[in-house]
């Protein structure tokens, strides 16, 4: 639970430096949400290259994933998710 | 309490109901009546195939919207392969409302109580603690999201309580011939333009569904000042023209209005004609091109009207096609849905000018609903009468009509458009289902 | 915000104008509240729906209550002068509380925009239940030789599931 309640600095993440997101607006971050969930989705450049960054700020958690993992999850059945579920529900 | 001479009496009152109807008179209890309400609950809405949504209002994967049947509060929902389902929105772990939202869109739905995690279908996926709390005694697959039996017909989604019922066309038992009338606008079909407009009436759905299953008989009254203006295309002298369509034994009827001077297909715009004539058959062209107005409903308490109107005096103007749904929340009271539907395949500017007609003559600030409200929540209060208890309305009109041997749709039609036909064989329907012999 | 406000003289005129508009309403002198609309007058209530608090919008973009111009304003108008308008037979008493009016500079010189509260009673015959409308407002009003008028009426209820059978008054 430790690792969980540790705040993200969402504006510097450790890993590189936010970029702006859209590169065209200075809108922001993008916020994907629903009842159940709400996320913080930004593009993070890295020193050689580039990750999604993608906060939960209801948990504190965070997960960063490259250009493979992106695509990796673009062929799986959505039942991955729900599988995700159940290992991992809540709270 | 004792129940058992109430119940009896309440099953003499429905035998002697369908003996009336044959007869053609109809109880104005009906309308305003706790132990009538609690009937329909029991044995007509947890029965007949009742309207859950259009699936314009779940495009996409995730999409959901949260509707009733009965005071069944359910989840509609696109699932992530597209498929439809509706679930009772009630967690199966302490009976929490998922969905607290009108609509929205999401792959899983999670209870905020004790954080319960169902797939967008209603499948158990996550429970929080299931090693140290329930030490593999429970089974995933016992407990998803209560399921209800779900069909369509061109876009529109019903749900049905009764997995012994038969299947939707079965119910539909060849309105969909006329439904066609509403949704097959174009070789796209029809959409909603929005949300629906949504607000409580003191009124009894039936009465809903009785108007809207081709009452032509009020609109030359309950809206005079559209014909007074000269904003409805009819006239007070010729508005009995038309037929008045039944589907026997099943309860669903059209009206389709006709208009001595109404060119076919007038309204629309000539593109989305030449549409229609190849999305619809050539019978129903024949019925379609000479109707103006096309008010129908399909039992039990879902109802479309395709109308045009003119802002210019005297004009055509522009066809609508509203859907409503009555859906009843207590004796003599509901809760009204009412959308525009719009032809997916027509001109943003028709779409527009379209809904605008719609907004002015329908939905709860129109034109021509505000009139219907006003008198049907009076007809709900007068129901609720002690004296009415013994009161029966007349349904004569047409008694001996035979039907149009010219007639080239399904069911029985008759003329003219002003009749009780469609009305007796509405409320027999009824009854067979409060008589628990549907 | 953060613009120049406008002076006072203007705000307790637009104020005036206001209440002098929702007067019209309840006391149902109709041509005389179409009067004070200019020839290009949108007006328009948006639908409410009830959806998560992080939703894109909750006032539907495409499904309105009210959707009117100047020539569906004057038939609605019109409708209410035959004797055939039951809805209005007969007519509601209502009295339109306006409050709140916050007044900032418009788009054009002679236009404001001008927020208010709006809550509306309305009762209908004999019946002891009224219908209360509550609804969020966001108007432009402008100023033209013959004085104030109302350019646009943007009215929000503040209920997804109104509760009133009909809505046959103005808002």
């Amino acid at each position: 639970m430790d690792e969980i309640s540790k705040q993200p600095t969402i504006e510097r993440p450790p890993v590189g430096d936010v970029s702006q997101y859209p590169e065209q607006s200075a809108e922001g971050p993008i916020v994907i949400a629903n009842e159940f969930a709400d996320v913080v989705i930004r593009k993070v450049e890295t020193r050689n290259g580039m990750r999604l960054d993608i906060w939960s700020p209801r948990r504190g958690s965070r997960i960063l994933l490259d250009a493979v993992a992106l695509d990796c999850l673009t062929f799986q059945e959505p039942e991955l998710i729900s599988e995700l579920l159940e290992r991992r529900p809540a709270p | 309490m004792n129940t058992k001479p109430e119940s009896q009496s309440l099953a003499a009152w429905v035998e002697e109901t369908r003996e009336g109807i044959d007869s053609g008179r109809f109880p104005a209890r009906a309308f305003n009546d706790q132990a009538v309400y609690d009937l329909e609950q029991e044995r007509l809405f947890s029965k007949t195939w009742c309207f859950l949504a259009h699936e314009s209002e779940i495009p996409h994967p995730g999409d959901y919207v949260t509707r009733y049947i009965g005071n069944n509060n359910l989840i509609v929902a696109r699932d992530e392969h597209g498929e439809i389902h509706a679930s009772l929105n009630m967690c199966r772990h302490r009976g929490n409302v998922m969905c607290k939202a009108e609509m929205g869109n999401a792959s899983h739905f999670r209870c905020s109580y004790h954080g319960w995690t169902y797939k967008n279908s209603g499948e158990l996926v996550g429970v929080p603690y299931m090693k140290e709390g329930y030490e593999g005694r429970l089974k995933r697959k016992d407990w998803g999201l209560v399921r209800v039996r779900v069909d369509s017909y061109e876009g529109l989604v019903f749900g049905c309580l009764d997995p012994e019922a038969p299947p939707l066309d079965e119910y539909l038992g060849g309105f969909q011939f006329y439904l066609d009338l509403y949704l097959k606008h174009g070789l796209g079909g029809v959409e909603v333009h929005g949300p629906p407009d949504h607000w409580i009436a003191d009124t009894d759905w039936k009465i809903c569904t009785e108007n809207f299953a081709g009452d032509g008989y009020h609109t030359p009254v309950a809206h005079q000042w559209g014909f007074h203006l000269g904003y409805f295309p009819s006239s007070g002298s010729t508005h009995s023209q038309g037929w008045a369509v039944s589907i026997p034994g099943k309860g669903h009827g059209i009206g389709l209005g006709h208009g001595p001077n109404f060119p076919p297909f007038g309204g629309f715009p000539d593109d989305l004609v030449a549409e229609m004539k190849q999305s619809l058959s050539p019978e129903q062209v024949a019925v379609f091109s000479r109707t103006r107005t096309a008010v129908g409903s399909v039992f039990p308490n879902l109802s479309f009207l395709m109308q045009p109107f003119s802002l210019e005096p005297g004009e055509i103007g522009v066809r609508f096609v509203t859907m409503r749904l009555y859906h009843p929340v207590g004796p003599g009271r509901m809760e009204m849905y009412s959308w525009c539907l719009v032809p997916k395949n027509a001109s943003q500017e028709y779409k527009k000018e379209a809904y605008r007609a719609y907004t002015l003559a329908f939905g709860q600030a129109g034109t021509f609903e505000q009139d219907d409200f006003e008198n049907w929540t009076k007809v709900t209060q007068a129901a609720g009468m002690t004296m009415v208890r013994d009161v029966d309305f007349p349904y004569i009109m047409g008694m001996d009509s035979a039907p149009d041997p010219e007639f080239p749709g399904p069911g029985h039609a008759v003329v003219p458009y002003v009749n009780d036909t469609n009305f007796r064989n509405l409320w027999s329907r009824w009854a067979d289902y409060l008589a628990g012999e549907a | 915000m953060g613009e120049r406000p406008v002076d006072r003289d203007t705000v307790s005129e637009i104020q005036e104008f206001m209440f002098r508009e929702a007067l019209a309403l309840d006391e149902r002198r109709f041509r005389d509240w179409l009067a004070m609309l200019t020839d290009d007058i949108r007006y328009e209530a948006p639908l409410r729906v009830i959806r998560e608090g992080l939703a894109v919008w909750d006032l539907s973009p495409t499904s309105r209550i009210f959707d009117d111009d100047r020539q569906t304003l004057e038939v609605r108008i019109q409708r209410l002068e035959t004797d055939f308008a039951w809805a209005e037979q007969p007519p509601s008493q209502t009295r339109h509380f306006v409050t709140n009016v916050l007044v900032d500079p418009g788009d054009n010189p002679d236009e404001y925009k001008v927020h208010s509260n709006c809550f509306i009673y309305r009762s209908r015959g004999t019946s002891p239940t009224p219908s209360l409308y509550s609804l969020s407002r966001k108007d432009v009003v402008r100023r033209t030789e013959d004085g104030w008028r109302l350019a646009r009426r943007w009215a929000a209820f503040d209920q997804a599931l109104i509760n009133a059978h009909n809505l046959s008054i103005l808002i």
